[in-house]
Parts: C-alpha cells; sequence; structure tokens
C-alpha cells in the first residue's frame, strides 16, 4: 500500500533566543497508508498535537522540527509546503470557525486559495461539499454564521473545508471531545465513510482509547515525544506490552461497576524532556529496573504487527 | 434508608425569544443516604438546571427541593446559607473554577471563613487536613492554580467543596476535563471518600462509563424530562427506554460504528444546541 505520511525520525525543539529549551516530540517514525487510519494516543503534554502541527509544517512560533515528512510522494524537509494534500481538522469546532463570517464566506477562502475556480462554480462545489458530510439544507448551512449551528453541525462543515482541499492525508485533533456521545458517534462514522469513499489517509489524535478501538485500523501510543508502542488496534489492545499502555487501558471505567478501584497510572508526564536518560516512563512505572534509567529502549518488534520499547517487555 | 435529597416536579423555564422554554420539565427524584445517584444526558438535557434548582442557586419554576427534611424554596436566606454549608459542589473545569490569583490555601479558606469560626492556626491546619485527605501535601497551600495540573485542581475543588463537612456532594462533570489516567485517580478519590466520609453524592456526567462506575441509582434525562430511572445495574444491562438503548451505543468502545445509523443527522437549528 503507498504511504500518504511518512514521518521519519521527527523531533521537535523550542528555543528561546537561540538556546534549546525543551524538545516535547523525540525521534517519531509514523507511517499512514491510504484509506487507513492511524490512532495517535497518550496523555496531554505527550506531543501528540504537536506531531500533528508538525506533520502540516504550522508549528507554533519558537518552535523546530527536524526529521523527514513525506506526505504523498512528496518529501517536503522541515518546511510547511505540504500545501494542497493534507487537511486539519481540530477539537472545537465552535472556536475554529471565524464568528463573524458566514460558513460559506469562509469554505470559499479555503476553495479559492487552491483552485482557480469561478464564484458561481465555487459555490456549487461548495454546497456539494456541505452535503457529502451530511448536513442537511446545505444552502442554508452556507448562508448561516457559526453561532447559528450545533456544534456537531460545525464539526461537519469542518470536515466539508478540509475535504475542499482533496486531501491525500487527513489530520483529526481530538475531533469528538468537544461534543456530546451520540453526536461523536456520528462524526467517527461519518469519517469511516468518507476514508473509504474517498481513500484519504487519516491521522486520529486522540486521548480516548476506545474512540482509538472503535475507529481505527492501527495505533501508535505516545509517551514523552516518543511512540512507545505500536502495531494493529487488536494486537495493542487486546494484548498490551508497554506498562503505559497497560496504565491506560486499566484508568478506564468502562465495564467496571461500583467498588472496583480503576488502575491510575501514579505521578505526571515530564514537562521537560531535555535532561532525560533512560526510559521517560520509569518513574510511573511498577516494573522498572536500574538498567531502565541506563537505557533509552527502542522500538523493538514482539509480534508480526506489534511493536514496543521498553525493556522489561519480556519480563511482563 | 432515609432521603438525604428529595426533588418533587422540579420545572424550571426562561424566557426564550417571547416564547417559554422548559429547561427542567416536572422531574422528580430522591437520594438515598450514603448512595450515588447518577444522572446522565445530552448537553441541553436540563442536568445541571437541575442541579443548581437542588442547590437553590436557582429557584425552581415549580416544585420543591427537600434537602434534609426542610423545603428549601421556603426558608429564609440566613437558614438557607446555614443549610447549604451541607451540601457541597463541585464543578466541572476544575482550573476556570479557581480564581488565578488566589494561593490554594487562600481558596480552601474561603467555605471555612464562610461557614465555620475557624482562624490562625486552627483554620491553618483544618487547610492542611483537607488538601492531605484530597491527596495533597501541604505544600500546595502557598502555590497558585497555574502550578498545578489540571488533576490536582480538581482535588482542589473537592477539598473546596468538603470544607464544611457536607452530607451531600454535587457532582457536575468532575472529570470530564481531565486525562483518563488522571480521571482514574479523581474516580478512585471521589470513591474513596464516598466509603470513608459516608458521602451522598448526585453526579451529573455525559459519561455513561463514569456515571456507572460509580453509581448506585441512574436517572437517564433528554430535554428536561427523565426518561428513565432504576438501579445502575439495570440501567446499564437492561435500558427499557429506546434513548438509553442509543446513548449505551454510542458510548466509545463498545465496537466500530454502525453506518446505518449516519443518516439520522441532527435537524438544523437557528439557536445553537442550548
Amino acid at each position: 500500500m503507498t504511504h500518504v505520511l511518512s514521518i521519519r525520525d521527527l523531533n521537535v525543539e523550542f528555543t528561546d533566543r537561540g538556546t534549546l529549551t525543551n524538545r516535547p516530540v523525540r525521534g517519531i517514525d509514523l507511517d499512514v497508508s491510504a484509506g487507513e487510519i492511524l490512532g495517535l494516543v497518550g496523555e496531554t503534554g505527550c506531543g501528540k498535537s504537536l506531531t500533528g502541527l508538525a506533520a502540516l509544517g504550522i508549528l507554533p512560533r519558537g518552535a523546530r522540527r527536524t526529521g523527514q515528512v513525506t506526505i504523498g510522494n512528496d518529501p517536503s524537509q522541515a518546511s510547511s509546503e505540504a500545501g494542497g494534500s493534507v487537511a486539519i481538522v481540530f477539537q472545537n469546532p465552535g472556536t475554529a470557525f471565524n464568528p463573524v463570517f458566514t460558513l460559506g464566506r469562509q469554505l470559499s477562502d479555503v476553495l479559492s486559495r487552491h483552485r482557480q475556480i469561478s464564484r458561481s462554480e465555487g459555490k456549487a462545489e461548495i454546497i456539494r461539499h456541505l452535503s457529502l458530510v451530511g448536513l442537511p439544507d446545505p444552502e442554508r448551512v452556507y448562508r448561516s454564521y457559526p453561532h447559528q449551528l450545533s456544534g456537531g453541525m460545525l464539526q461537519r462543515a469542518m470536515i466539508a473545508m478540509a475535504l475542499l482541499r482533496k486531501p491525500r492525508l487527513l489530520i483529526l485533533d481530538e475531533p469528538t471531545t468537544a461534543l456530546d456521545v451520540t453526536v461523536a458517534r456520528q462524526i467517527l462514522v461519518l469519517i469511516d465513510e468518507l476514508r473509504h469513499k474517498f481513500g484519504f489517509g487519516v491521522l486520529l489524535i486522540s486521548h480516548n482509547l476506545g474512540i482509538i478501538r472503535d475507529v481505527c485500523d492501527r495505533v501508535a501510543v505516545l509517551y514523552a515525544g516518543r511512540v512507545i508502542e505500536t502495531g494493529t488496534v487488536d494486537a495493542v489492545m487486546n494484548n498490551p506490552r508497554h506498562p503505559y499502555t497497560r496504565g491506560l487501558l486499566g484508568a478506564l471505567p468502562a465495564g467496571r461497576t461500583h467498588g472496583q478501584r480503576l488502575t491510575a497510572i501514579p505521578g505526571t508526564v515530564p514537562g521537560n524532556l531535555l535532561s532525560l536518560t533512560g526510559c521517560a516512563f520509569r518513574n510511573r512505572c511498577s516494573h522498572a529496573v536500574t538498567d531502565c534509567s541506563l537505557t533509552d529502549p527502542l522500538l523493538t518488534e514482539t509480534g508480526p504487527h506489534q511493536a514496543v520499547a521498553c525493556l522489561q517487555e519480556g519480563e511482563l | 434508608m432515609t432521603n438525604v435529597l428529595t426533588l418533587e416536579n422540579i420545572v424550571k423555564t426562561f424566557p426564550h425569544q417571547r416564547r417559554v422554554f422548559t429547561a427542567v420539565d416536572n422531574v422528580s427524584l430522591s437520594i438515598k443516604e450514603g448512595t450515588v445517584y447518577g444522572l446522565v444526558g445530552e448537553s441541553g438535557s436540563g442536568k445541571s438546571t437541575l442541579a443548581r434548582c437542588a442547590m437553590q442557586l436557582m429557584r425552581p419554576t415549580s416544585g420543591r427541593a427537600v434537602f434534609e427534611g426542610h423545603d428549601l424554596g421556603k426558608l429564609e436566606p440566613k437558614a438557607l446559607r446555614t443549610i447549604r454549608s451541607r451540601m457541597g459542589m463541585v464543578l466541572q473545569n476544575p482550573v476556570a473554577s479557581l480564581n488565578p490569583r488566589m494561593t490554594i490555601g487562600a481558596s480552601v479558606a474561603e467555605p471555612l471563613r464562610t461557614h465555620t469560626a475557624l482562624k490562625g492556626q486552627a483554620l491553618q491546619a483544618r487547610i492542611n487536613n483537607l488538601l492531605d485527605e484530597v491527596g495533597l501535601g501541604a505544600e500546595h497551600t502557598h502555590r497558585l492554580p497555574h502550578q498545578l495540573s489540571g488533576g490536582q485542581c480538581q482535588r482542589v475543588g473537592i477539598a473546596r467543596a468538603l470544607a464544611t463537612s457536607p452530607r451531600l456532594l454535587i457532582l457536575d462533570e468532575p472529570t470530564s476535563a481531565l486525562d483518563v489516567s488522571v480521571q482514574a485517580q479523581i474516580l478512585n478519590l471521589l470513591q474513596d471518600l464516598q466509603q470513608q466520609k459516608g458521602l451522598t453524592y448526585l453526579l451529573i456526567s455525559h459519561d455513561l462509563d463514569v456515571v456507572r462506575y460509580l453509581s448506585d441509582d441512574v436517572a437517564v434525562m433528554k430535554t428536561g424530562k427523565i426518561v428513565e430511572s432504576g438501579t445502575a445495574e439495570r440501567i446499564f444491562t437492561d435500558p427499557r427506554h429506546d434513548y438509553t438503548r442509543r446513548l449505551l451505543e454510542a458510548a466509545p468502545g463498545h465496537g466500530r460504528p454502525e453506518m446505518a445509523d449516519s443518516h439520522t443527522l441532527p435537524t438544523l437549528t437557528t439557536q445553537g444546541n442550548d
């Protein structure tokens, strides 16, 4: 299968007046194939969103990316030329749109930036896309301001806006976190349908393992800016090998009833990773041994569909 | 078992564009001492409005809220304030619900100054004791909210709610803003506190897994009405109302989404989703 996204040794560094202050993404390798959904999961501060932004080349001020990001067939090394072949949908549809312009106007801006098209053709194209994402009465949505629509409808419009660019890769950053469960489910179904229909690859960023399990084909678990476990969703969810992945799954209240304790992961994600040696998770890990503070484990295949970065993997 | 809180035929309406919008439509429920009552429903279903009516932070249009035998609507403001010290509330956004310019110690001291006569060393001792109960060290007393993580801020929120030794805690989406791993810590803490102190909880959440995990009894709300209520066990294993079933099926982690229901689209509203 052709890869629509290939990331090799991606690093994101923050500098302050020339001095390196933090490196929140540390050597990530990822591949997304056409028509595939790859889930990126981890706690807040693990580098999920930064990885997505770095893939697009839209990092915040003061951040710098190194490594190779290939979208489609065009290698765009450490630059932001990814352009039309990749689109992103953010978490909060209510704030992602500009409140003072109609949706039609905002979608037109995107379209005219990427394609030479007349105004009437543009409008027809936008309305076609609005109905494509399942919005009833697309003409009315076209004329509406963001506050006139519900969160679920805005997120559909956001996806329509992303589709206007005919992306080969769609990055979804917590696309349903701000939505109700039933609406969230509709959005996930829509994404699933669209990727089959158009064959684009999806990088789905979420902290919700339930969502990852439901819609993704493969998953990469991120901790402190590194992929610590990756594989097919079935392999990783049914047989998690890394203590962190196990911790995340154990923290889920799903299926547990009154009285049973959840296995919370003690401590928090380390903030600054510059002076880190050894495994970043060792201070929160109940399986850590002396070697864990000396050696930074590399991703190693443990099965046909799974790779784990843990020195103690064999002992668990 | 006695009922700590009973709501009888609560109705709350708001004027809306020269018409009347009914946020809570004739809701009755009672919460037994030492149990957790879960209230689930989507945004706009009236869960939080009902909770505000229960605490008389908002006067219901009609109906009664009875707490420990007192009809809250009939109490004088001073008596209401005394009674209210026996109810605590934990809010959804732990960072926004703390004053950013107040130290953690000062935030926890606030309810103590309002409702108790504690001063000086006794006050400080109580603050340290409360922080300890929610798993925060005394070193946090002089910190500001921005120096704490979201989970730690929620622990402060719980300490504030516990300050006046209430019998009832209203938990309004206590973990929705948190990561799963932090959510697990907070849920464990809430469960421990409830069991140690014999507290009664009214838990409001849109997350069915959270509600199932903590609750003894559950009510499902939709557009201001309770559509189904019963024991948590019964609601989750044998849901009878169509809407409850739909909610359960939509919850993440319950299998691949069905293609078929993607065409049950929301209708176009002109007023957002509230």
